[in-house]
């Protein structure tokens, strides 16, 4: 037996060193500090990423909008009325398209669903000039 | 007082966590303390120690991980006045390897125990000798860590291991969760080794964080064959003095500030 060498071997300082804490006192700092920081980047990238994923369906709801306009222009009032039902599931207050299926639900005999559209459209635009003239127009129809 | 959550672990098995956690309970109790003590080991040596056979086959541990019972239909009061016994039994290994891969499992404990304790002082965790889901599980529970450990190189370097557990379970789980202290076992302090072991720990960890050592004691290992703790077994004992002496500084360490104060805005 060495009696100048430790009884233990390794000393508990080289065993945490081996463990990667350098100083006991402010290794649970380093490590809640480096969870922290790796969160954060983790949110960051999920931010991103629900950003893009957003960004993306807005831009398939206004294509349904524009093919909608697309359909109703060559006179496909089917499509164009189901295109705009479902636009307007994803944006239930807009007039344009409420507008426009009022024309698709009027082409397709559909009077009394039309106007009921464009008094809804009234009601939230109370000066929306194309709800009321094509309003007026249905109502000398009928 | 504010109740407080202990655990007592280590990875490494024999160090004597739940002759620790056992009579550190009935010692609690003792100075009038209410105590709960949450045995987390498939093995159920607490159980075993503190209970009574029939107690294996209560709800307990097993059925509150698994929502098969409430809290309160799995703990029941053993025969020490002031400390009441959530039991462990076989089934929890069927927990462990059910549970292991599942994401957030380590948080189904504190989840459970988050309600209202105020009838208990002390809640005291005594998981398997192991880094698994169950320690990790109690260290995700507790907010103070006693790391019982015999005073030899193999459990120095379990030791370090442990600190790194924490630290992590700190990171990641429960900024809450502090090393409140080293606890020596099987202590003979004229040992050449013993004598270096706690110099490195006061060096490395802090002077508070060296309690006060339990000593060598055959009356320690016979009382759980009796069902029995220190105290109702050998009373005049050195092991229940140890006991005594560790108890009454853990009750005035007193809660400990989280490691991370909540920020106000």
């Amino acid at each position: 037996m060495d009696e100048d060498k430790p009884a233990v071997g390794t000393r508990l300082g080289e065993l945490l060193l081996q463990k990667g804490i350098e100083n006991a006192e402010i290794a649970p700092y380093e490590a809640r500090i480096k969870y922290l920081v790796q969160e954060i980047r983790i949110s960051e990238q999920e931010k991103e990423f629900l950003e893009q994923e957003l960004s993306r369906q807005r831009e398939l709801v206004q294509n349904l909008f524009e093919r909608a306009v697309w359909e109703l222009k060559k006179e496909n009032y089917i499509d164009a009325m189901g295109i705009l039902q479902a636009f307007l599931l994803h944006e239930p207050e807009n007039t344009k398209a409420m507008i426009n299926l009022a024309v698709a639900y009027s082409e397709l005999g559909y009077h009394d669903r039309a106007v009921k559209l464009l008094q809804d459209v009234t009601a939230q635009e109370p000066d929306n000039g194309i709800a009321k003239r094509n309003l007026a127009i249905l109502n000398e129809t009928i | 007082m504010m109740t407080r959550y202990l655990v007592f672990a280590n990875r490494k098995g024999g160090c004597g966590k739940t002759t620790t956690a056992v009579n550190v309970a009935h010692g609690l109790a003792m100075k009038g303390r209410k105590v709960l003590l949450i045995d987390l080991d498939s093995q159920a040596h607490a159980t075993i120690s503190i209970g009574k056979p029939s107690d294996l086959k209560h709800p307990g541990i097993f059925h509150l991980l698994k929502e098969e019972a409430a809290l309160k239909n799995v703990i029941i009061q053993t025969h020490i006045e002031g400390v009441s016994l959530i039991p462990s039994s076989r089934e929890l290994l069927k927990f462990e390897s059910e549970f292991s891969s599942q994401r957030g499992s380590e948080t189904l404990l504190s989840k459970k125990l988050s309600g209202d304790m105020s009838a208990f002082d002390y809640l005291i965790f005594d998981p398997p000798p192991t880094a698994g889901l169950l320690t990790i599980s109690s260290l995700t529970a507790a907010r103070e860590v006693y790391i019982p450990m015999q005073m030899h190189f193999l459990n120095l370097e379990g030791l370090a291991e442990m600190i790194r557990l924490i630290y992590t379970v700190s990171a990641e789980q429960n900024p809450n969760l502090r090393l409140a202290g080293v606890i020596p076992t099987f202590f003979n302090k004229n040992t050449r080794i013993a004598k270096e072991i706690t110099e490195d720990i006061i060096k490395h960890l802090g002077e508070d964080k060296l309690f006060p050592g339990i000593r060598m004691n055959i009356s320690l290992t016979e009382a759980p064959g009796h069902g029995k703790t220190i105290f109702e077994y050998a009373p005049g004992s050195t092991g229940a003095s140890d006991y005594m002496d560790l108890t009454k500084k853990i009750d005035t360490a007193g809660w400990m500030k989280p490691a991370f104060a909540e920020l106000t805005h």
